[in-house]
Parts: C-alpha cells; structure tokens; sequence
C-alpha cells in the first residue's frame, strides 16, 4: 500500500471517529447509532483484511499490542470493539471510551509508530510542566500568605508556674511564644490553681547595639520585671484592695513603665508574676525605638535559654 | 456538542490574559488578608465550624452543633471547611487571618466561576471582562475577606448556574464527572444557605424546558417518554448528590435528612430574629416592613456606575429582544441559558419584594446576584466591543475598549481608596460613601474598628508617653469587648456600659452609636471616601457646650425619624382579625 492511500485512509478512520463521537454527544441521538461508524473507522484504520483475519480479531489485537488505553481493555471490551451488534448494546460512557481509544489510535497512526513513543513522553513533559507549574504558584501563594519566616515555634521564653504563690513546689514547665495572658479566672495549666499561684518566665535578649529601652509590664496581681538580676520594674507590694498613696482605691491591673539603657550583648529577662485571687493577667511589653509604642518582645531577638539553668544567670553570662 | 467552544487563537490569548487577572486577584488576597477587621457575623460562625467538626471527631456524641444559636438552621459547608483550614495553617495565622484567608481565597474561586460561566455563554473575551469587573467590585471584593455566609454562598451559586447549564449542554446524556461536579457546586451552595435550593428549582426548569422542547422536535411520544425518563432519572441523580453533599456538612439536617432543610427553608424566609431600625433614603424604617424599593436603591446605590447603566440598558434589550423575536437567532438552548440567567437575577430580589421579607444590612443577603450581573454586564460590554468593530472597524474597537479599561481603572483606584472597607462602597449616583452616610446603612458589619483601634496606642505614644507607660487607658462604646482589645496592647482594658468611667469611647456609626458620647470631642474617626465608619472620643474631656447641643439636637431628629418610621409601620400592618367566640359544645376546646 502506498503512503497515500495510507495517509487517505487513515483520514477516513479520523472522519469516521469523530462522526462516532458527534454521534454519542449529541442528546437527540441514541448511542447506538454511532456503531457503524466505529465499525467504519476500525475498518478504515486497519486496511485492507487479510482472509484470515476477521475485524474484531483485528482490533482486539491492535488495541491489547498498543495498550492505548490507560487501563488493560476488559474481554467484554475487546469484544465488542468491531463487531456492531455487540457495540450497540455498549453503555453511552462505554462507547465514548471506544471512540477516544480509536480516536488516540488515529492520532498514533497519524505520527508514525515510530514516533509514539516520542509523542507519549511529550504528552507526559506537557502534563509535568503544568503540573509543575500550578504547584509552584500553590506554593509561592502559600509562602506568601502564611509566611513560615514569621513562625515564632514553640516560643523563646520558659514558663514556670508554680502552685504557691511563693514560688515553691515543683513547677510546671512550658515554652511560651511570649508574656501575654488573661487567665481571668481559669488557671494557667491544668494542675495549677487559678489563684494564689506565681510564674516565672525567662529568656536571653540579645542586642547587636546599645539601645535605650522602654519596658512597659502590665498586671493582676503582682509582678516584677528583672534584667541581669536587677529589678527593672517592680509592681510586686500592692495587693488587690488596698489603697493607694491619696487612699484611692487602686484598680487593676496596674501598668509601669520604665526607659532602661541595655549595653550589646546578651541580657537575661526575667518576668516574675504572682496572682492573689480573682482575675489574673500579665503582659510584657518593650520598644527599642522611641518613635513606636511598646509591644511584645520580637522573637528574632531571643533565645530559649534551655530546659535546666542556673537561675542567678540564665543565660550563661559571664 | 463540546461544551466550550473551541478558542482559536485570540481565544487563548484571552484565556491566558483571564488566569493572569485571577492569579493577580489571587496575589491582592494573601497580600492583604491581614488588614481586614472582625466582622459581626463572625465569632459565631467560628465556633459553628468548631462544634460542627467536634460534633464528627466525638463519633456523634457531642451534640452542641445541633442546637448552636440560630447557627444550626445553616449548613457548614464554609464553617466546618474553614475549620479544617485553619488547623492546617494555625502554627502560621491566627484563627481571624486564617479564616479571612480561607473566605478570600474562596471569593477568588467565585470569580474564576464567574469567568467560566461567562466563557460558556459568550466566549473567552467576555469572560476576560467579566473576570476583571468582578475582581473590582468593592461591594463583591469586600465582603471575601470577613463574610462568612453571603460570600461563600455566592460562590456556589454561581459555580451551580455554571455546572446547571453545562448540565442543559449535555441533556440527556450526562457524563459522570459532570454529574458529579454539578452535585458538589450545587450541594456546596445548599450547604452554606438552604435557600441555594433555589439552584435545585432552576434545574428542574432545565430538565422540564428540555424535555418539552424535545417532545416538540420528535413529535413521537415514546421517544418523548424515553428522554423524559432519563432527563428526569439524571437531573434526580445530581439533585440527590447535591442534597447528600448538603447533608454532610449539616449535622442538624442529617437527623431528618428531608424535613428539617425544607423547615429551615421556612425558617429563613421568615428570618424576624433580627430587629431593628435602620437608614434608608434618609428615613428610618424597620427590617420586618422594608419599603419596597429597599433592594433597588442598594443595588443601584452600591454597584459601580457603570454597572448600573450596562445592566439596566441590558435588560431592556434583553426584554426587546424577547418582544421582537429576536432572541431567535441564538439558538434554542443559549436562549434558555440566559433565560434561566435572567431569573436566577429576578426572580430571588422580586419574591423577596413580594413576599415581603424582612431586609436589612444593604445588599448583603443578595450578594449571591452581582456575579451573575456581572455576566449579563461583561457579555453587553462584548458584545457593544463587536458592534463597534462590525460598524466603525478597529477605530470602534479600540474606543469601547479604551472607555472600559477607563472604567474598570476607576473601579480598581476605588478597590485600593477604600482598603480594607471596601464592603462599605457606594458609588456616585448618592456621592460616594459621604453621600450614603446617615442616608444608607454603611459599616453594619463593624469592620472598621480594627482600623480605630489600631491607632490608639501610637496616638496616646506620641502625645502622652509617661502617662502611657504608667496607666492602664479603659476604652468603652459599642466597639464591645473582643473587638476593642484584640487589637489592643495589655494596657487598654474594656468597660462595658454602664461600668466604671472610661477614656476612650470607640463607635461605630450604625444606629447613630457615634453620637452618643457627642459631648466629648473627637481626637481621630476612621474615614472612608469622605464618609465616617467609626469614630474615637476622648471621653476624659468635655468638648463645647455647642456641640453638645448639636449632639443631641442630632439625637433628637434620630429619635423623630424612628417614631416617624414607628407610627408608618403601624400603619402598614394589618389589624388582627377579631375572633370569633367558641361555641359551647360542652366538650373540650381546642387552645
């Protein structure tokens, strides 16, 4: 056979495909009616018949060597494939699915069987770029709206709370992201009372400069703020109810604030806090530029200074 | 018959350009996500979510979702999916960013929905349009950041209207994917707001058009018979998935999976859980007795000009159309598509008109119609784009094109003017949102108190740092407790009314909460476009005795409007009918 006719003929299996698949997609046909057609295309793709070689054995053998189906064609499948009665009793998605496997066969024909294993890898490098690339949009977009380099983990600052208010008892111990709590009425932990307890939460500053700094720490109850064992801030005296120095009643929580020079270097923050009854908050608060309001101690700047430390110096320094 | 056209070449530019805007859309949100204010709807929805998926993870032992608030009568479908997100990203937002993230995106995927719908009615260059007019929309791109029912909703309706009419494309034979993705649009939408059966209706007047159309092509009453039957036995299937995937979201409808979302349906029709009074043109009137033009003042007032206008001109060539015949030459099924458009359009405002709903915060509960505007907009501006080259060439072309990119420019300076309120727009037609304040319900949602609040502490920083660093400032006023100290330092704490004096007022202007406090002066408001949402009071100082009089000559014609707007309620409604009295029949009476 002539490349021509090969060419012609292969065009006819084309036209006789897609008149098949206008066939099964058009709602006012019955599927049915595009089996001859499919017949048509099968007939057209295969060439001239060999005596020997009846069409649906044809087929059968065509589709199982070239495996174009992306699943192993079923018996029932094959069967079907060239003979027209038994097409006609193929369900609407099982025709379909003929008319794709015949179409992509055309397609093969088209390029050459030399050329199919080519085209499949195209066909896959096409499929992997795309895929490639939405999953990089998905994550550019995901980096970009969660932002993992703002991600403050477990915390910089050791939390220990302690069942009395004197800091006695075995504590419980957490790391926290920063000192910033309203408890109101329910404990800090599970096996700490919601009042009369004491916490102590400490980290290491570290500073690349001098800086003058405004510490800001806000409580309900007392607390007390400590920068290389000196007390920074001390709000520890008052209790819930007294009064204050004009004999007003002194509401909480209570604020102090204090302008603190701090050297370079690493410097250990302790933030002491006890809670007498009724509601309990404390919060931390710091700027190192004049310009901006106190607000939680960046976690870039810190570093957790461990599970076990010596208390007098937390962060080791000498 | 495909169900997209196939794009020669200009086409794929279009579609490519199309991504593109979405992909820019995409980029705004996760940008900005972090800006946008609590609003009130939203603490609720937060925990439904919460208790919805503790309602699965306890192997249906813990029941708060079934009774949760008015909340139970909704679906989870955004709730409970939200939740999920946001255990997927908690390490990196906080629960607010995380869900305002998860509604943006959201919206994002609505205006992708908008532009495959318009792609299947018009092609790739309207769908370009109409992408790119959605995205700047302040109404529809303010609320995809902080509402958690009206938004999603919208969402799935018009993803339901997409897949509804590829599911008329392919009557009566319908691929399974379709089936399937119809069934998980639509039951997504059923699953934020039980009115998206709506959808449901809209494809049961799709399968009924079909068949009857088909019986009139064959004229054969079996064949009718045979295609009837499997019309009907496809369009149950996607029905009966939508509804199974309504249900999986909606623990208290799955107690009695077909009573109790036709019960919240009644429910929610006669939703009078909310009451109030509220401005409109100026007057008071009250949510259960809106006037009758209440929804078309906010859409003509809240949707950008040129919307307004396209949309009007449309729909009245649309009904010429109709009158003349002309709607002829599009073909049967593109006929009933944009038939089926125009009453998903219609026909919700004109029932809720009808039957006289209570409405109230603008166009919010309608929000699910401006998508499908939209289309009907962006198909015109493609089509007045072909008259144009069919009548004066490129020269015609390149001026609508020209005229609209003006427009859709304008609208985009009008996204970033108004950020993060964009919710709050009005347009021109009543002098931006200066014009609509006092006129028109503006920040009902109380989203702009983060940006009031966020300013305090750099205000009282610059101009009191010692009495800074040592007080604790009480804030007070109708911001409420959560929404005031979220955003607040430790160093500001709440007094709620009636409690102790405090310092700071911070009030929004619905219900006139602004003017309150009047007598203490102002020391910074949160402005939008020349219009006031929330406004700051210093209320340890007392401002002119000239102010307060105007505050509460203020006050006063608030309260005349409101008995004004009373006494013409009364007058509306119906008196009771008198009962007749019982007869004695000695037996037992009913109650």
């Amino acid at each position: 056979m002539t490349e021509k006719q090969d060419t012609e003929r292969i065009a006819e299996a084309r036209r006789e495909g897609l008149a098949a698949l206008a066939i099964v997609s058009d709602p006012n046909c019955l599927p049915r009616q595009a089996a001859s057609h499919l017949v048509g295309a099968w007939e057209a793709l295969r060439g001239p018949p060999n005596e020997d070689d009846d069409l649906p054995s044809w087929v059968r053998r065509d589709l199982a060597s070239a495996k174009v189906e992306r699943r192993e064609p079923t018996v029932k499948f094959l069967e079907s494939c060239a003979d027209e009665a038994a097409l006609q009793r193929l369900s609407e998605d099982e025709m379909r699915a003929l008319i794709q496997t015949l179409l992509a066969r055309v397609r093969t024909h088209e390029r050459g069987e030399a050329t199919k294993e080519a085209a499949d890898k195209s066909t896959f490098a096409l499929w992997g770029r795309r895929f490639g690339a939405w999953a990089g949009i998905v994550v550019v977009f995901a980096l970009v709206a969660l932002r993992p380099w703002t991600y403050q983990g477990v915390g910089q600052w050791h939390g220990a709370y302690y069942p009395g208010k004197d800091f006695r008892g075995e504590p419980d111990v957490r790391r926290e992201a920063d000192v910033d709590f309203s408890w109101g009425a329910l404990p800090p932990t599970d096996s700490i009372p919601s009042d009369r307890f004491a916490a102590r939460f400490t980290t290491c500053l570290h500073l690349d400069e001098g800086v003058e700094a405004a510490f800001q720490l806000i409580a309900d109850d007392a607390a007390r703020l400590i920068i290389d064992g000196e007390d920074v801030i001390d709000l520890w005296d008052v209790k819930e109810g007294e009064k204050g120095e004009k004999g007003e009643k002194i509401e909480m929580p209570r604020s102090f604030g204090r302008e603190y020079e701090l050297d370079a270097g690493v410097h250990s923050v302790v933030v002491e806090y006890r809670e007498e009854d009724e509601a309990a908050e404390v919060h931390f608060l710091a700027t190192f530029d004049q310009d901006v309001p106190p607000g939680p101690l960046p976690s870039s700047m810190l570093e957790y200074p461990g599970e076990t430390f010596d208390e007098d110096n937390p962060c080791g320094i000498e | 018959m495909s169900r997209i056209a196939p794009s020669d070449a200009q086409g794929a530019w279009y579609d490519r350009v199309r991504v593109g805007v979405v992909m820019l859309l995409a980029t705004a949100v996760v940008l900005t996500f972090r800006d946008y204010g609590v609003t009130l709807d939203e603490g609720f929805h937060l925990s439904y979510g919460f208790h919805i998926i503790r309602f699965f993870g306890s192997g249906f032992t813990n029941l708060t979702a079934l009774t949760y608030r008015i909340d139970y009568l909704y679906g989870g479908g955004f709730d409970a999916s939200g939740m999920i997100f946001r255990a997927w990203t908690r390490a990196f937002l906080q629960p607010y960013e995380a869900i305002h993230l998860y509604g943006a995106l959201l919206g994002v995927l609505g205006v992708a929905g908008t532009g495959r719908l318009t792609r299947l009615l018009a092609g790739p260059r309207a769908a370009l349009l109409s992408v790119t007019m959605l995205a700047t929309t302040s109404v529809y791109y303010g609320h995809m950041f902080n509402n958690p029912k009206d938004l999603p909703f919208a969402v799935g309706y018009v993803w339901g209207l997409y897949y509804l009419f590829r599911i008329f494309d392919a009557f009566p034979r319908l691929p399974r994917r379709l089936v399937l993705q119809a069934s998980f649009a639509l039951g997504m939408a059923m699953s934020v707001r039980i009115g998206g059966l709506l959808l449901l209706c809209y494809l049961g007047l799709l399968a009924f058009v079909f068949i009857g159309y088909y019986a009139w092509l064959t004229r054969d009453a079996e064949a009718t018979y045979r295609t009837a039957k499997r019309t009907v036995v496809q369009a149950l299937l996607v029905s009966g998935g939508a509804w199974f995937v309504m249900l999986a979201w909606w623990p208290w409808a799955m107690l009695d999976p077909i009573r109790r979302p036709l019960a919240a349906l009644t429910r929610m029709s006669q939703f009078i859980d909310h009451r109030r009074y509220m401005p409109f043109a100026g007057e008071q009137v009250y949510n259960l007795d809106p006037p009758w033009d209440y929804l078309l003042h906010y859409f003509a007032f809240k949707l950008p000009e040129y919307v307004v206008v396209v949309f009007v001109a449309a729909t009245f060539v649309g009904l010429g159309a109709l009158v003349s015949g002309a709607y002829k030459s599009l073909g049967f099924r593109r006929c009933v598509q944009l038939g089926v458009l125009g009453i998903a359009i219609f026909f919700p405002p004109v029932y809720a008109v009808y039957k006289g709903s209570p409405l109230y915060d603008g166009l919010r509960h309608f929000l699910f119609i401006v998508p499908p505007i939209i289309v009907v907009v962006a198909m015109s501006a493609d089509r007045l784009i072909s008259e144009a080259q069919t009548r004066w060439g490129t020269a015609g072309w390149v001026a609508v094109v020209v005229v609209l990119a003006g427009l859709l420019g304008d609208q985009v300076a009008t996204v970033a003017r108004y950020h993060p309120h964009q919710y709050v727009y009005f347009n021109r037609f009543i002098g931006g949102l200066a014009g609509a304040h006092g006129q028109y319900s503006t920040d009902y949602y109380a989203a702009s108190y983060k940006a009031a609040v966020q300013q305090l502490p750099q205000r009282l920083w610059d101009s009191e740092r010692e009495k800074y660093l040592e007080g604790v400032y009480r804030i007070g006023g109708c911001v409420g407790e959560f929404r005031g100290l979220r955003n607040l330092p430790g160093n500001f704490i709440y007094k709620a009314p009636g409690d102790a004096p405090y310092d700071f007022d911070i009030s929004f202007t619905r219900g006139d909460c602004h003017l309150k406090e009047a007598e203490h002066p102002e020391i910074y408001s949160v402005e939008v476009d020349g219009g006031p949402l929330t406004v700051v009071r210093d209320m340890r100082l007392i401002s002119l005795p000239r102010e307060r009089a105007a505050r509460l000559r203020r006050l006063e014609q608030a309260e005349e409007r409101r008995k004004e707007a009373r006494k013409k309620a009364k007058k509306k409604r119906p008196k009771p009918r008198k009962k007749k009295p019982a007869k004695k029949t000695g037996g037992l009476q009913n109650d």
